[in-house]
C-alpha cells in the first residue's frame, strides 16, 4: 500500500518532469493559456487524487489533460461567440507557425502538437486521443496539407 | 523551407509554464468528491490564495490518510455510486451484482471515465444495480472480489475473495496466482436485507487456490454455484500447487450452510477453467475433465464419465430440462463446437462450431439455448423445434455494438449481455467530434432489440466474465 507522502511525492516528481511540456502542449493545442493552466492543474490534481490506483500516470496525465482542454473548448464555443480570425491568441500572433496551427480543426491540432512538439509516434497519439492510428495518420497528412496551404511552399 | 517540429518546438518553448503545484494540490483537496473534470469551477479556483493552499493540502493529507486505512479495512463497505443512466423493470424489479473493477468504481457514474485505458484488472469490488435505484458498490475491500451469486431465494449473496497479495502490484501485470506460494482466497456467504446487506458474514469458507487461473483471472464458469434448493454452494479448490495449467488439478467440493465441507471429487485433472453444474434435482454435479465430462453424486458414490470426449471440452451447463450442453474448450486447436450430450446414452449432438469462449446460457425452461458466436453475435438455439435464429447485432444510439452472452432474466424475456462497440471505440457523435464508448451490460429481447442500457457505459466492465454477472431473482435452470 502506498502512503500518502510517496504518493504526493511521485506525482510532484511526475509533475516537475512533465508539467511544462505538457502545458506547452495543451497551450499549444488549445491556443489558450487559461485552458492550458485548467487542464493541466485538472489532470494533476485528479492523479493527486486517485493515487496508487492509476497504473500508468505519465500516459494518463496526458490524456486527461487533453480531453479536459478539448472539453473546455467545446465549451466556450457554445457559449461564447467565435472570436474574429486572427485573434485565436494575441500572445501567439507573433508565432507564424503556431497561428497556422491554430486554423487547424480541434483532433488535426491535438495530433501535430502531440507528434511534432511531444515527439510521440502515432501509435501513442492514437492511445492518448483513444483513436486508432490510422484515424491519427489521417489527421497529421491532412494538417500538413491544410499547414501547407496556409503557409506556403515554405513547409 | 520550414522544418515543422523544429518549429513548433521553437514558438511553444518560448513561453515559460507556470509553477501549478500549490493550485494543484488545492484543487485536489477541493475536488475530493469530484469523478469529472470540471472546468468551470476550474476556473474560479485559479486565484486561490497560498494560505488557502497550503490548509487544503493539508487536508487533502488528511483526507487521503482517511482513505488508506478504510482500503486497508477488510470489513465490510456500502458505498453509494451515483445514479445510472437509467435502470427500469428489466428482471421483474429484480436485481443485478456485477463485479467490477475496484478502481473503476467512479466510472460507474453516468459519465464514462475516458481517460482510463486498462491493462489489467484492478482488484474487483462488487456492485449492484436494481431497479429505479443507483447502482451501488455492496463489496469493496482491498481483495479481489469476484463471482457474486445471488442464492435461490435473494435471501444470501455468495462470492469470491482473492487476497490482493496476489497481484505484482498496482503497475504491474498480476501474477496471481503467486506461483511459488499457495494462498487461500475465501468464499463468502453474506445475508441479503432485500437488496442490503446486512453486514453479516454468515459464512466464510478458506479455498486454496494453488494454481487459480481459472478462478481469478476469468472465472467464467468455474465460479461457486448454488444448489436449486439454495442449501448448498459447490465450488472448486486447488490445493495442490501445480506449475502449468497443462498439471493443473482440482477438487471439487460443497459446502452447506452450516459448513460442512464435502469433496465430491478429489484431484481431478481440470480442463480449461473447470466448468461445473448442478443437475435439476441437485443431486449430482456434472464437470468437465481433459478425457471428458464426469457426474459426481452427492451421495458418495464414486465419479462416473457421463461423456467421453477426444476434445478437450470448456463449460458444462445442465439445463431445467435435463439436457447438457458441452462447448469445446478454447484451447483446442480444432477449433470450438457446441453439443447437447444425451447424459443416459452418451451420445451428443453438435449444435454450432462458431462459439464464443464460455458462451452456452440456457433460458429458465430449458427450451432455448444462448451462446456468443466468435464474431460476436448471440445465437438462440430452440430446443422444441431444432431452430437456430442469429440474433441481429443490437445498436445503440445508432453505434452497432459487439456482445458476449451473460445470462438470461427470470422470467426468460430477456438476455443479459456484456456490449461494447467493437474495435472501433471512438464513434462520431452527431454534434461533431468523437466520442468513446466503454462497455456495459444491456438487456436485450429474444429478437436481439436493446431493451435497456443497465449499467453506465464504463471501463471497469471490460474484464468481467459470464460468472461475475448474477441475477435476482435467480433464472431456476441449470
Amino acid at each position: 500500500m502506498m502512503r500518502v507522502t510517496e504518493i504526493q511525492g511521485e506525482v510532484e516528481a511526475l509533475y516537475r518532469c512533465e508539467g511544462a511540456r505538457l502545458w506547452s502542449a495543451v497551450r499549444g493545442y488549445s491556443g489558450d493559456r487559461g485552458i492550458a493552466d485548467d487542464a493541466v492543474a485538472e489532470a494533476f490534481a485528479q492523479l493527486l487524487r486517485r493515487g496508487s490506483e492509476v497504473r500508468n500516470p505519465a500516459a494518463w496525465v496526458w490524456t486527461t489533460a487533453f480531453r479536459a482542454a478539448a472539453r473546455e473548448l467545446q465549451q466556450r464555443r457554445t457559449t461564447v461567440p467565435d472570436p474574429p480570425d486572427g485573434a485565436y491568441d494575441p500572445a501567439m500572433s507573433d508565432w507564424r507557425v503556431l497561428t497556422a496551427v491554430a486554423k487547424l480543426s480541434d483532433r488535426q491540432r491535438a495530433a501535430v502538437v502531440l507528434h511534432y512538439y511531444a515527439d510521440r509516434p502515432a501509435a501513442e497519439v492514437a492511445e492518448l486521443l483513444g483513436t486508432t492510428t490510422a484515424a491519427v495518420n489521417v489527421h497529421l497528412f491532412r494538417a500538413r496539407k491544410h499547414l501547407r496551404d496556409l503557409l506556403g511552399d515554405d513547409l | 523551407m520550414i522544418d515543422l517540429k523544429h518549429e513548433i518546438k521553437r514558438e511553444l518553448n518560448q513561453i515559460d509554464p507556470p509553477d501549478l503545484w500549490a493550485r494543484i494540490q488545492a484543487d485536489a483537496a477541493n475536488d475530493a468528491d469530484a469523478d469529472v473534470v470540471d472546468l468551470t469551477t476550474a476556473a474560479h479556483r485559479r486565484r486561490t490564495p497560498l494560505w488557502l493552499a497550503v490548509a487544503a493540502a493539508i487536508a487533502l493529507l488528511a483526507l487521503v490518510g482517511a482513505l488508506v486505512l478504510l482500503h486497508d479495512d477488510k470489513s465490510l463497505q456500502t458505498t453509494p455510486v451515483t445514479k445510472p443512466d437509467h435502470v427500469d423493470d428489466l428482471v421483474d424489479g429484480g436485481s443485478i451484482a456485477f463485479a467490477a473493477d475496484a478502481g473503476g468504481g467512479p466510472a460507474l457514474t453516468d459519465k464514462v471515465d475516458y481517460q482510463r485505458v486498462e491493462t489489467d484488472p484492478a482488484p474487483m469490488d462488487i456492485y449492484v444495480t436494481r431497479a429505479g435505484e443507483p447502482t451501488r458498490r455492496l463489496v469493496s475491500t482491498a481483495a479481489h472480489e469476484r463471482c457474486p451469486a445471488f442464492a435461490p431465494d435473494g435471501d444470501r449473496l455468495a462470492y469470491l475473495s482473492v487476497p490482493e497479495t496476489s497481484r505484482g502490484g498496482p503497475d504491474s501485470y498480476p501474477t496471481f496466482p503467486t506461483p511459488s506460494e499457495p494462498f487461500d482466497a475465501s468464499l463468502v456467504i453474506m445475508r441479503l436485507d432485500g437488496m442490503a446487506p446486512t453486514g453479516e458474514h454468515e459464512l466464510v469458507v478458506p479455498v486454496p487456490l494453488s494454481y487459480g487461473y481459472g478462478v481469478t483471472r476469468n472465472p467464467g464458469y468455474a465460479c461457486p454455484q448454488w444448489s436449486p434448493d439454495g442449501q448448498r454452494l459447490a465450488y472448486l479448490a486447488q490445493p495442490v500447487f501445480s506449475p502449468t495449467p497443462s498439471s493443473n488439478v482440482a477438487d471439487l467440493r460443497v459446502v452447506t450452510l452450516d459448513g460442512q465441507e464435502q469433496v465430491v471429487s478429489a484431484g481431478t485433472p481440470a480442463a480449461y477453467n473447470s466448468s461445473f453444474t448442478w443437475s435439476p434435482d441437485g443431486e449430482t454435479i456434472a464437470y468437465v475433465r481433459t478425457d471428458g465430462v464426469w457426474a459426481a453424486g452427492l451421495d458418495g458414490r464414486r465419479p462416473s464419465l457421463l461423456w467421453h470426449s477426444d476434445r478437450t471440452p470448456g463449460v458444462v451447463s445442465w439445463s431445467s430440462r435435463g439436457e447438457l450442453a458441452v462447448s469445446t474448450s478454447p484451447e483446442d486447436p480444432a477449433g470450438q463446437e457446441l453439443q447437447i450430450v444425451d447424459v443416459d446414452g452418451g451420445k451428443a449432438a453438435l449444435v454450432d462450431s462458431i462459439l464464443q469462449a464460455g458462451s452456452p446460457s440456457w433460458s429458465p425452461d430449458g427450451s432455448r439455448l444462448a451462446y456468443g458466436r466468435d464474431d460476436h453475435r448471440i445465437a438462440v438455439s430452440d430446443r422444441d423445434d431444432g431452430s437456430t435464429v442469429l440474433l441481429p447485432s443490437p445498436r445503440v444510439d445508432g453505434i452497432s455494438l459487439a456482445i458476449s452472452t451473460m445470462g438470461w432474466s427470470a422470467d426468460g424475456e430477456h438476455l443479459l449481455v456484456r456490449a461494447w462497440s467493437g474495435s472501433n471505440l471512438a464513434v462520431p457523435v452527431p454534434t461533431g467530434g468523437f466520442e468513446l464508448r466503454a462497455v456495459a451490460l444491456l438487456a436485450l429481447s429474444t429478437e436481439g432489440d436493446v431493451v435497456d442500457v443497465l449499467t453506465p457505459w464504463s471501463w471497469a466492465l471490460d474484464w468481467i466474465a459470464s460468472g461475475d454477472v448474477t441475477t435476482y431473482p435467480t433464472p431456476s435452470g441449470g
